[in-house]
């Protein structure tokens, strides 16, 4: 009467090692040096695998082999179900120590392969040598679960707003043009607004906008309203403004939360994380679809020193020790900023995005008052793709398990 | 954002300065301009949308010669006085009502100036006249018309030689066969009658904004140009005008002024006196966080060639130029203080304001759950929210609905937003089928339902799970998922259900609190033939609760 030892009971439930390397060739040949080495041997006994100048590669029996059930995989069924097996298979299933005869665990031993829990109470492995094992051999790849490498940077960069006392907003990612683009004083005939570079939605259409805030960005888009500005100088609808899109930044999020803040809300600070649309063509240097960070300060007593400070720390707490900022234009800042990193390990330095002020044709609608408010926001593929050395920006959504399973902790 | 060439020897002699490459590429960054790439030869510049006057190189170096200090203070454009008219009829007031127009005079059509003049014409065009629509600049041969010129709306049937062509076509085919007639019939097409620029002898000059005429086109001969800006807006003609005939000035062209006369008035262009606008230097203190005083913010100003001095009660009287379109605001004149002030000479400084920072209690039940399915040993996938309603319904073998969906995308496999999790799952099993088995992924993220708000829609988060493996069935997705719901202290209920993306008798519904929060179970091999996956699959996908 045979019974399947503990590795005879793992190989059933999880398949041979010959077998589970099977599908791990599928794909392609791979390198000897990086397989189970006991896989290896029973692949290349049964003809399954032949090797090439240290590759691995499936032969057309080990191609067919993949869905079928093998004969050792049929024994092993067999033994667990206490069914009688050829004696043949049985000594290969006893040589590879699959199987042992019942009781057999009692049985004197002259050498320890695997310890176990008989052993360690009855003292049998006393005087008993352990069989060596090569420290050096493979060992098989085992994948823990893990976070998406770019969860890792969000919720570093989440950590590094919260560490710096910053609240967060969220809202809608189909948003009216009011608050992706009017609130934010872009004319309704700014190119970025352009069918070619806005997704517009079909369903739903149109959406509803706030009456008296948009009375008053009304009249500060076509005169500048009551505060110094000339404002755009041309006729604004409401039915424009209504129009429903994907927001093409987390900006609009800004816009909506200035619009709900009460003068004893200030000094606040404001960040969001979140996905932003463009109506691009996906190649590798662009994504439809890409998260964007944004930060808020809205406070009485901050200014453009301010603001540089306030980019100087965000930056070195996101790592990058070396920053410099120069001129830059937003439709909706002024002053503007452009970020700049160094990165030592290429010795250039990389564009990380805009900041700036917002204007006051921006806050004064919003607010009430035309209060500083200091604004910055870091678009954060750049940064994974420089983090990860990735050439083509589609690879941080390809979700390739091969390549998620490998790559290091942020 | 415009990139422009310039030749890099003509920007340093305009600047009056000579520098080392690497100096003026520093210089260009910090006064606002970004280096694509700077030779020996060439540069490519990038220029922002709030300095059209910037895209030629005489207007480049205008500004940039003030901030690196080879000059400085406002340069005084004449207008000289002549008989030249043009006449408006009313015709064109419902069709491209805008025009203005400009002589200048003894210019010197060197090579530079002609690729300066056409990139800036080009430019301008693309980016600040949007695409012709708002305005259009027309060049010509001055000795080749004789005045007074007509701007009228004229019939499609009329005809005239364009550009490049050697016979005379009808308005109605230019449109149609003339390549800018094709790429701009668009501003006009839909119009009773096409602008027209024709002198007293029947020469005509142009059809804007389509094409010039070949009878008075510029060539190497010619000596003196004139220059009509058409539109549909006042202000943005008058600004093109000024800043084409600002670019000629710099290189000593003499400017002589044309009356244009419309139905109702008479003006004469171009207009190049200066603006008026005053900053207070408290304001500028005030938002940049220096300490200077009125007289050395208005030598700043005179660097980027403002007229500017010291008035009363702290404020700075500044004269604007006339090629200047972005002085909304004194915001505007407070941030050309501070790029003259140079941006890295402005100390940084962190303010003590003391918040509290806080997230948003979804984000903290996202993490828990993220934790759990890590802990099950699950790997975390992110797929895109845009996807096709082939992905979500069909082949998912389910009956479509109606989604969130856009209007003009570009590609049919992303135009709907995703209402649940599992299509996309599947895509990502599909990919990943030449990888080691097992795979157990999942996803956490938002999708979009219809809804009554004011957008149409509302975001819900979601979390989906899926094992793919040899020996995956549904007590395998069961215990996970309740394992899941147990450790976030969510009692729930499973019950029957059938769901056509999963195998009949093989699914059920998760009830908590009464109510559908999401459902678990064998995916169809049917939905497994439609997604070309040849491993078994089971899932789980729940709504994330607030």
């Amino acid at each position: 009467m045979y019974v399947l030892t503990k590795e005879g009971k793992d190989y059933l439930d999880n398949g041979l090692p010959e077998k589970r390397l099977l599908h791990v060739l599928r794909a392609g040949k791979k390198a000897v040096s990086g397989l189970n080495p006991i896989a290896v041997g029973w692949a290349k006994k049964n003809g399954w695998i032949r090797i090439e100048a240290g590759y691995a590669e499936l032969t057309q029996e080990g191609r067919e082999m993949v869905g079928r059930k093998t004969n050792m995989e049929i024994a092993l069924e067999d033994v667990s179900k206490g069914e009688k097996v050829d004696q043949k298979i049985i000594s290969v299933l006893l040589s590879r120590k699959l199987v042992q005869e019942e009781g057999a665990e009692a049985e004197e031993v002259s050498e320890i392969t695997q310890l176990t829990p008989s052993m360690i109470a009855g003292g049998k492995w006393k005087g008993v040598p352990f069989r060596p094992y090569d420290i050096k051999a493979p060992a098989p790849e085992v994948w823990p679960g893990k976070k998406h490498f770019f969860t890792q940077a969000i919720e570093h960069i989440r950590k590094v707003w919260l560490e710096m006392g910053f609240t967060e907003m969220s809202g809608p990612m189909v948003e009216t043009a009011f608050w992706n683009f009017d609130a934010l004083y872009q004319p309704q005939d700014h190119p970025a607004r352009d069918m070619a570079d806005t997704f517009y939605m079909k369903n739903p259409r149109t959406g509803k906008i706030p009456a008296a805030i948009a009375s008053r960005v009304k009249e500060m888009h076509e005169s500048g309203d009551d505060i110094d500005s000339t404002g755009w100088q041309y006729k604004w609808s409401s039915e424009v403004a209504k129009q429903l899109c994907l927001r093409t930044h987390s900006t609009s999020l800004s816009a909506r939360t200035l619009a709900s803040l009460k003068p004893e809300d200030l000094p606040a600070k404001f960040f969001s994380i979140g996905k932003v649309f463009r109506n691009e063509v996906l190649d590798w240097k662009h994504l439809f679809e890409f998260f964007q960070t944004d930060g808020i300060v809205v406070d009485e007593n901050v200014n453009f020193r301010h603001l540089l400070g306030y980019l100087r720390r965000f930056l070195d707490k996101m790592g990058y020790k070396k920053v410099r900022f120069r001129p830059s234009y937003f439709p909706y800042t002024e002053p503007s900023v452009e970020m700049e990193v160094y990165i030592p390990e290429k010795k250039s330095w990389m564009e990380l995005g805009g900041a700036g002020m917002f204007r006051p044709e921006v806050v004064k609608p919003l607010l009430g008052k035309e209060i500083p408010v200091l604004a910055w926001g870091p678009g954060l593929e750049r940064l994974i793709m420089e983090a990860y050395a990735l050439k083509d920006i589609r690879d941080v959504y390809s979700n390739n398990l091969a390549i998620l399973r490998r790559t290091r902790m942020w | 954002m415009a990139l422009i060439n310039v030749n890099t020897k003509d920007l340093l002699k305009l600047i009056g300065k000579s520098m080392p490459l690497d100096r003026l590429e520093h210089n260009l960054a910090m006064f606002g301009v970004v280096p694509e790439r700077v030779t020996d030869k060439e540069c490519e510049l990038e220029v922002f949308p709030n300095r059209p006057d910037m895209l030629s190189v005489e207007g480049l170096a205008r500004s940039f010669a003030g901030f690196i200090g080879a000059k400085r203070g406002y340069i005084e454009y004449e207008v000289h006085n002549s008989d030249y008219e043009v006449e408006v009829g009313g015709s064109t007031k419902d069709i491209r009502p805008e025009i203005v127009c400009a002589v200048v005079k003894n210019v010197k059509l060197t090579d530079e100036l002609v690729t300066s003049i056409m990139q800036l014409q080009e430019k301008l065009h693309l980016t600040y006249c949007r695409k012709r629509a708002k305005a259009s600049i027309g060049i010509y041969d001055l000795d080749s018309i004789i005045f007074p010129v007509t701007y009228k709306a004229e019939k499609p049937d009329f005809s005239f030689m364009p550009l490049d062509f050697k016979r005379k076509l009808t308005l109605k085919d230019i449109l149609k066969e003339h390549p800018k007639g094709r790429d701009y019939g668009w501003i006009i097409g839909n119009m009773p009658r096409y602008p027209l620029l024709i002198d007293s002898k029947g020469t005509v000059l142009s059809m804007p904004p389509i094409i010039n005429s070949e009878e008075s086109k510029v060539t190497e001969r010619t000596k003196n140009l004139f220059i009509d800006v058409t539109g549909t807006d006042k202000k943005t003609v008058n600004e093109v005008l000024n800043i084409l005939v600002c670019a000629l000035a710099d290189r000593g062209g003499k400017v002589f002024g044309v009356k244009v006369s419309y139905p109702a008035k008479k003006i004469t262009t171009p207009q190049l006196e200066p603006w008026k606008n005053r900053v207070s230097i408290d304001y500028v203190n005030q938002v940049l966080g220096l300490d200077i005083n009125a007289k050395e913010a208005a030598i700043l100003l005179e660097r980027m060639r403002f007229n500017a001095s010291p008035g009363k009660d702290g404020m700075i009287e500044v004269e604007i130029p006339p090629y200047r379109t972005d002085i909304m605001h004194p915001i505007d004149l407070v941030e050309d203080i501070a790029i003259m002030y140079g941006y890295d000479n402005i100390e940084p400084y962190l303010p003590e304001v003391a918040t509290i920072g806080s997230e948003k209690p979804i984000e903290a039940t996202t993490r828990k759950l993220r934790e759990l399915m890590i802990g099950s040993g699950y790997q975390e996938v992110i797929t895109y929210v845009l996807t096709s309603k082939e992905n979500l319904f069909k082949k998912m073998g389910i009956k479509e609905e109606a989604v969130a969906e856009t209007l003009n995308h570009k590609s049919e496999e992303y135009y709907a937003c995703r209402n649940w999790l599992l299509p996309n799952i599947m895509g990502v099993l599909y990919a990943n089928r030449h990888n080691a088995f097992p795979q157990k992924v999942f996803e956490i993220g938002d999708c979009i339902t219809l809804s009554s708000d004011e957008t149409g829609t509302k975001v819900t988060r979601r979390l989906c799970g899926a094992e793919s493996h040899e020996k995956a069935n549904l007590t395998g997705i069961k215990s996970v998922a309740e394992e899941l719901l147990r450790n976030m202290g969510m009692k729930h209920e499973i019950r029957q259900l059938s769901h056509p993306s999963f195998i009949e008798t093989r699914c059920g519904e998760i009830i908590i609190n009464g109510k559908r929060a999401g459902f678990l179970g064998e995916v169809h091999p049917q939905v497994l033939n439609n997604f070309n996956i040849e491993m078994p699959v089971v899932a789980f996908e729940i709504e994330v609760p607030i």
